[in-house]
This record gives C-alpha cells, sequence and structure tokens, in this order.
C-alpha cells in the first residue's frame, strides 16, 4: 500500500473576515489524497484556489488569512526540511548571489561550506547557470532566477515538493528544457510532486496525474492518470498519437466540466 | 566607445570647472579685485575670492580652524552614530511591539514636524555651550530619518522571502538575520548620505546658538567683528567637510548595496 502524502479532506477556504465583508470564498469542499511518488499537477483557470492549495500542503495559511475548515494531513518524517516549495514568483534573496541563494537551505541545514558549495555548484551546472555563480538576482534574466529558483528547492533535497506555475513566465525554448529536466529529475528520484500549471498540455507530459480544479469557489471535479511510460522525452512525447489522444479526450472532458 | 567616454569626461570637467572660474572671477572683480575701482559688492560684506584664499591659507598655516574643526567632526559624528543605533532600535521596537507604536505615534510625529533648530536654544539652556547640546540636537534629526527607514524597512520585507525562509527550515533567529535585517540595512544605508548631512546640520546649528567652540561658533564670532574673510573662510572648510563626507557615505553604499540594481537614469 502506498503511503498518502498528502491529504485534503472536505477542505473549504475563505479569505478576509466576515465584519469588513470583504469574504472570498477560494475553496468548497476539496478532496486531495497524493500518494508518494506521484507527480500530480492541478490545472485549472487562474484564481482558481491552486496555489491556495499549495499553501495549505505547506503549512502557510495563518488564521489571519480568513477561515478554514475540513483535514489536512501531510505526512512526512521528522527532518526539518521536509517540503520544498518553489514559489510562483521567484523569490531569490536580493542580497545573495546565485550560488548563496541556493545555498541557503543547505546552510540552515548545517551543511559544511565546502560540502554545501559542491552540492550548489552540481545543480547549478546541471541548469546550464554555470559561470553566473558570483551573481546577484538582478543581474539574471528571467529564466535564470526561475531556474536558480527551482534548483534552490530540489538541492535540499525535500521529500514533497510543491511548484506553483514554476515555468509560466518563461519563453518557449526554455520552457521545454525546464521541462525535460524536471521530468528527468523526478523519474530518476521518483519523489512527491505537486505541480501547478494553467497549461494542460504541460501537465500531461509530465505527471502520473491530472487535477482539474473548477472556478471559485473551487472543487477538485476530475482526477486523471496518464499511463505514459517513464522517463518521458518532452519533445518526441508530444508528437506521439497516445499523447495527443490523452491530450483530447481531457481536453472535452474539461472543457465540459468547465462549462 | 572607451576613449569618448573618458574624453567625454575630461570635456566635462573642463566645462564644470570653467563655470566655478567664471564665477569666482566675476565675484572677484565685482568686490573690486584685478584694481578695479568700482565695487558692485562692498568687500566688507562679500569679501573676495582672493582674500578669502589668503586668509584660509594663513590660518591653516597657523593651525586656527584645527581646534574647531574636530569639535565639528565630533559632534556631528557623535550625533550620526547615536542617531542610526537608536533609530535601529526604536524602529526595530517599534514595529514589533505595535502597541507601543499607537501609544507613541502622535509624539513622534509631532517631535518630527519641529524644525529641529527651534530646539537649539532650549538644548543649549539645559545642557549647556558644551559639546552635549550639540550632539542631542544632531542626533535629533538623524534619529528620525533612521527610524522611520528601520521601520518602513520591517514593514516592507517581500512576504515571498519570508515564506521561503520558513519552508526552508529557517528558526526565528535565522529570519531575522538573514531576510529582516538585510532589509531593514538596505533602508537605512539608502538613507545614509541624507543623515549625515543632516548630523553637520545639527552640529553647526547647535554652535551658532550657544557655544565656545566649533566651525559654526567661530564663523559667528567672525561676523561679530565684521571679519568677513574669515566667514567666507569658515563657509568653505563645511563645504569641503560636507563634499568629503557625502562621497564616504555614497562608497560605503555602493559597497553594501552593492547587490541593488543601479538606480534609472533619467
Ligand atoms: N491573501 C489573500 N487575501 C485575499 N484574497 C486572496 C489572497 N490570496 C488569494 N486571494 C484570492 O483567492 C483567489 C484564489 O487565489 P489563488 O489561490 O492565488 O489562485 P490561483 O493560484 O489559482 O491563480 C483569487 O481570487 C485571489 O484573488
Ligand atoms: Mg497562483
Amino acid at each position: 500500500m502506498v503511503q498518502s502524502k498528502i491529504r485534503l479532506e472536505h477542505v473549504s477556504a475563505s479569505y478576509g473576515n466576515v465584519e469588513d465583508q470583504n469574504v472570498v470564498q477560494v475553496l468548497r469542499d476539496v478532496n486531495l489524497d497524493v500518494r508518494e511518488g506521484e507527480f500530480v499537477s492541478i490545472v485549472g483557470p487562474s484564481g482558481c484556489g491552486k496555489s491556495t492549495v499549495l499553501n495549505l500542503a505547506a503549512g502557510l495559511w495563518s488564521p489571519s488569512d480568513g477561515d478554514l475548515s475540513g483535514s489536512i494531513n501531510v505526512h512526512h518524517s521528522e527532518r526539518k526540511q521536509t517540503i520544498g516549495y518553489v514559489l510562483q514568483k521567484d523569490a531569490l534573496f536580493p542580497w545573495r548571489t546565485l550560488i548563496k541563494n541556493v545555498e541557503y537551505p543547505l546552510e540552515i541545514a548545517g551543511m559544511p561550506r565546502r560540502q554545501r558549495e559542491e552540492l550548489a555548484r552540481e545543480w547549478i551546472n546541471r541548469v546550464g547557470l554555470s559561470g553566473f555563480e558570483e551573481r546577484y538576482p538582478y543581474q539574471l534574466s528571467g529564466g535564470m532566477r526561475q531556474r536558480a529558483n527551482i534548483i534552490r528547492v530540489l538541492a535540499y533535497d525535500p521529500e514533497i515538493v510543491l511548484m506553483d506555475e514554476p515555468l509560466g513566465a518563461l519563453d518557449a525554448h526554455t520552457r521545454m528544457v525546464l521541462q525535460q529536466q524536471i521530468s528527468d529529475l523526478w523519474s530518476a528520484s521518483r519523489k512527491t510532486v505537486v505541480f501547478v500549471t494553467h497549461d494542460l498540455e504541460e501537465a500531461i507530459l509530465l505527471s502520473t496525474r491530472v487535477i482539474l480544479m473548477t472556478k471559485r469557489p473551487a472543487t477538485v471535479s476530475a482526477s486523471r492518470a496518464i499511463d505514459l511510460p517513464y522517463p518521458r522525452s518532452i519533445m518526441n512525447l508530444k508528437l506521439t498519437p497516445e499523447f495527443r489522444s490523452v491530450y483530447e479526450n481531457l481536453w472535452n472532458e474539461f472543457c465540459g466540466l468547465l462549462q | 566607445m572607451k576613449r569618448r567616454t573618458s574624453l567625454n569626461r575630461i570635456a566635462t570637467f573642463v566645462a564644470q570647472a570653467a563655470v566655478i572660474g567664471v564665477l569666482l572671477v566675476v565675484w572677484e572683480a565685482m568686490a573690486g579685485g584685478f584694481g578695479l575701482e568700482f565695487k558692485t559688492l562692498d568687500p566688507v560684506f562679500f569679501s573676495r575670492p582672493s582674500l578669502v584664499a589668503s586668509d584660509l591659507y594663513s590660518g591653516l598655516l597657523k593651525g586656527e580652524f584645527t581646534r574647531d574643526f574636530l569639535f565639528t567632526i565630533q559632534t556631528s559624528m557623535w550625533g550620526l552614530v547615536l542617531g542610526i543605533i537608536s533609530g535601529i532600535m526604536i524602529g526595530f521596537l517599534f514595529a514589533y511591539l505595535p502597541w507601543l507604536n499607537r501609544l507613541f505615534e502622535p509624539l513622534m510625529v509631532a517631535f518630527n514636524s519641529l524644525p529641529r533648530p527651534a530646539l537649539a536654544p532650549v538644548l543649549v539652556l539645559i545642557l549647556g555651550l558644551g559639546m552635549a547640546s550639540k550632539i542631542v540636537l544632531s542626533w535629533s534629526i538623524v534619529f528620525f530619518i533612521v527610524f522611520y527607514n528601520t521601520y518602513a524597512g520591517i514593514l516592507s520585507v517581500d512576504p515571498d522571502l519570508l515564506k521561503v525562509a520558513k519552508i526552508m527550515g529557517s528558526n526565528r533567529f535565522q529570519i531575522f538575520r538573514h531576510v529582516i535585517m538585510p532589509s531593514v540595512f538596505s533602508w537605512v544605508f539608502a538613507a545614509l548620505r541624507v543623515s549625515v548631512a543632516f548630523a553637520l546640520v545639527g552640529a553647526v546649528v547647535g554652535e551658532f546658538v550657544g557655544s565656545t567652540q566649533g566651525l559654526g561658533y567661530q564663523m559667528e564670532a567672525a561676523r561679530g567683528v565684521l571679519n568677513s574673510n574669515r566667514v567666507y573662510s569658515i563657509l568653505l572648510i563645511l563645504m569641503m567637510i560636507g563634499v568629503v563626507l557625502t562621497e564616504i557615505s555614497k562608497a560605503i553604499e555602493r559597497r553594501l548595496l552593492r547587490w541593488r540594481p543601479p538606480a534609472p537614469g533619467i
């Protein structure tokens, strides 16, 4: 029996409080079960509450945000850094160089300087950022910053990785390169990943399962396994009839559900 | 390309020097220099660049400025350092204890709205003619600049950075050390130049009002005996101090805030 890593049961959430009459109900009766080793993508119209779901899973909801009901269970070991969260906006420390940014979580984990520098370099190299180690975030392009944002999380090897539209703002080429990298990394490590995107194609290419969220107040309205073998070549997979048929089926189904 | 920019820079420098030169020559001529009989500016009040230069030169040789120079530098630096330290501390205190902020807000607003030179007579009355009254005046200006910047710096910490730091397992101290402090210091150092300039203002104004030492005091004394050459000499020294301090704080700012994108040109 594969262990359930993230389980949301009957979760409803709304921002704001009743007094200022500014309550926005975002989630209504959301049920979600992410199992160990799954790569789950969440798709849905923008503003429907995808980021909110990730924040809940990451334990970042605070009572001052608004009302929350239902149960949220995230299973992980006793280690301190069990969750990795790649935020939608690259949240690099502006006062740290690229390499120091990647080193940050390793520093917090108490890894010795030499070792963490080496590990950071390895990851920087892996996503083609070598030579930019000593640059500050403002000296990097958007694509480079987003890559740094991703490897900073992967480098500390969390048990659960949450990614919020990490490739949303990139050009088509960089985007495909990174999709391939994410896919390769995942098929090698089989971590538990929850990946938010508004791009159905990307969701299918990367995931073992795709979940559809409806408009606000959102609920999970469909969950479909993607039975395509790994390792996947993003470029080639897109051209196969298997992919096209999965894509068309889901597209039609999801369009129907969003009506 | 490189050569053109360096040529450009030299040309700019020459032009800037020429502007100053022309102004000095006009001043000299209008105040009866170059053996001219017709004086538009009475040298008793306006002195003359050549007279100022020779007064400055002989004054420097005889060391007539040294004591007052050191006094002014010392008071303004004390005001600056104390203002920065207390501004940061109180800024943190108020940002972390909102009720304290609410309690003192009217008082802070009132004091900050007060034209600070108006405090000088009061401070001299209470603290006397010595260094203390000037330090406090200088501090009272710097403190508010640093206080408000610290406060704003804490409130404007990027919430996403806090999120990231928290998720990555940072404890409260690490969040303070790695997220809040750098953010606050970027605000405080960005205000360093202004703080330094105002520290000097505080010191000099204090010396005008009541003192037995300092460049401001010496200037006031020279004015009393209509020694306009000396008045302008001291003005020049104060200008130099201001320029040097500004350049030093610019260098510190550049060094410590090198992670910031350079300000866009207009
Ligand atoms: N902190 C907040 N306060 C109030 N409303 C919020 C807050 N965060 C998000 N919202 C609202 O909740 C809805 C869902 O937001 P979000 O989860 O970010 O959607 P998505 O990631 O799917 O685009 C949006 O309508 C947004 O305006
Ligand atoms: Mg979002």
